[in-house]
């Protein structure tokens, strides 16, 4: 029997009891004693349902925080996001109140287009496209020698992933299909380097704008 | 001048999108199945929260929202498990979504040997391997638990051979 096997078993996996509704608020407020945490994330990564619900929570926070432009201070850009987020999180709708809903109009233009990528991931430097106008954008990043493929994402400024646009071992690919499929707009892409499979870099999110 | 009403209802029918994209996301390919109504009956519900009587409060909605969008997200999942099968395997995917009982209990069953081998190794590298197996990339695992790249990888890579160690054994036994 394989690892994909076993893979699949587990995610069939589905001992009681579940986490309730209660616990996951809690989990995602940070608020769970430490021992309470370690329970959680041992059933929820032993239960095929409760870890989507991990990945679904984890991946909420990234995007209400990158939607916020919530990031955590460069010192602390290799730590969990799960202690700083959720007063990130907090501070940031506070922001978004009192500043009248400025997060819907924002530009990422301040973005630093070279930073620490995901989670304290080396950084992949993207060259082009970077905050400009673009009619059929070609995505270009310089190369790692350490990877293999190079895997390219496009989110709508929604935070809604578009999905994968391209795997390709050159670091460069034609968004042709992107501009055919989607309407003009702001558009946010990101490129990840993968070695063996797994990510050995990612890029920070940069805008571009699509044109007709 | 927007009203604070209208601020808030911006906000959360974007959260509303987010919990959708998350939920997508976490559906991996059974996203087909996920209801085109997801966001609707989310941002309904996250407005709900907020729409009392005495309008939102306006003090505590930050911490609030999120939490609420938490909940949300859980419970859409749920409902969504419900709407596939009775069984927490429905979102597995692909075999023991598939609902062929005989290949479901065959995938129940190793599961729970799996589950047990996992159990027997060191609690670091319990986590990793689970993490790994349930199809959490080494930056996410790095997020969760808050690893260096290294060590994520050194503790998949190590927790791995464990495991097959342990099944192996179980195997012979």
């Amino acid at each position: 029997m394989n690892e994909e096997a076993w893979s699949l078993a587990l995610r069939a996996h589905s001992p009681e009891p579940h986490p309730d509704e209660a616990a996951w608020e809690r989990f995602a407020a940070g608020e769970l004693a430490a021992a309470e945490r370690d329970a959680l994330l041992d059933h929820a990564l032993q239960c095929g349902a409760c870890a989507q619900a991990l990945r679904a929570v984890q991946e909420l926070a990234t995007t209400l925080g990158r939607e916020l432009d919530m990031h955590p201070p460069a010192a602390r850009s290799e730590r969990s996001s799960a202690r700083w987020l959720p007063l990130a999180l907090a501070a940031g709708l506070a922001a978004v109140l009192v500043g009248g809903g400025w997060m819907f109009v924002r530009t990422r233009a301040s973005e630093p287009s070279v930073t620490r990528g995901d989670a304290g991931l080396p950084s992949l430097v993207v060259l082009a496209p970077r905050a400009s106008a673009t009619t059929i954008p070609r995505f270009q990043w310089r190369a790692r020698p350490d990877a293999q493929i190079y895997r390219v994402h496009v989110y709508g400024e929604d935070g809604v992933a578009f999905g994968q646009v391209a795997t390709t071992a050159a670091p460069a690919v034609a968004g042709t299909a992107v501009a055919r499929a989607w309407p003009p707009g702001r558009y946010a892409w990101r490129v990840e380097a993968l070695r063996d499979g797994i990510v050995v870099a990612s890029s920070p999110l940069v805008d571009f704008e699509l044109r007709r | 001048m927007e009203s604070l009403e209208t601020r808030f209802e911006r906000l959360v029918r974007a959260s509303a999108r987010l919990v959708r994209a998350a939920i997508v996301r976490a559906a991996g390919t059974r996203r087909d199945r996920v209801a085109d109504d997801v966001e609707q009956q989310v941002y309904l519900a996250l407005w709900r929260r907020f729409s009392s009587p005495q309008g939102p409060p306006a003090e505590l909605a930050p911490a609030y929202l999120y939490r609420a969008a938490v909940r949300e997200t859980v419970r859409a999942l749920a409902r969504l498990r419900e709407s596939q099968s009775e069984d927490c395997a429905a979102l597995a995917e692909p075999a023991a979504g598939d609902a062929d009982p005989e290949r479901l209990a065959s995938a129940r069953e190793t599961g729970a040997r799996v589950a047990a081998a996992l159990a027997r190794l060191q609690p670091e590298r319990r986590r990793a391997v689970a993490a790994h197996l349930q199809g959490f990339e080494i930056g996410e695992i790095m997020k969760l638990f808050d690893w260096d790249y290294q060590r994520a990888r050194n503790l998949v890579a190590r927790g791995m051979a464990d495991l097959r160690r342990e099944l192996g054994s179980t195997a012979d036994e």
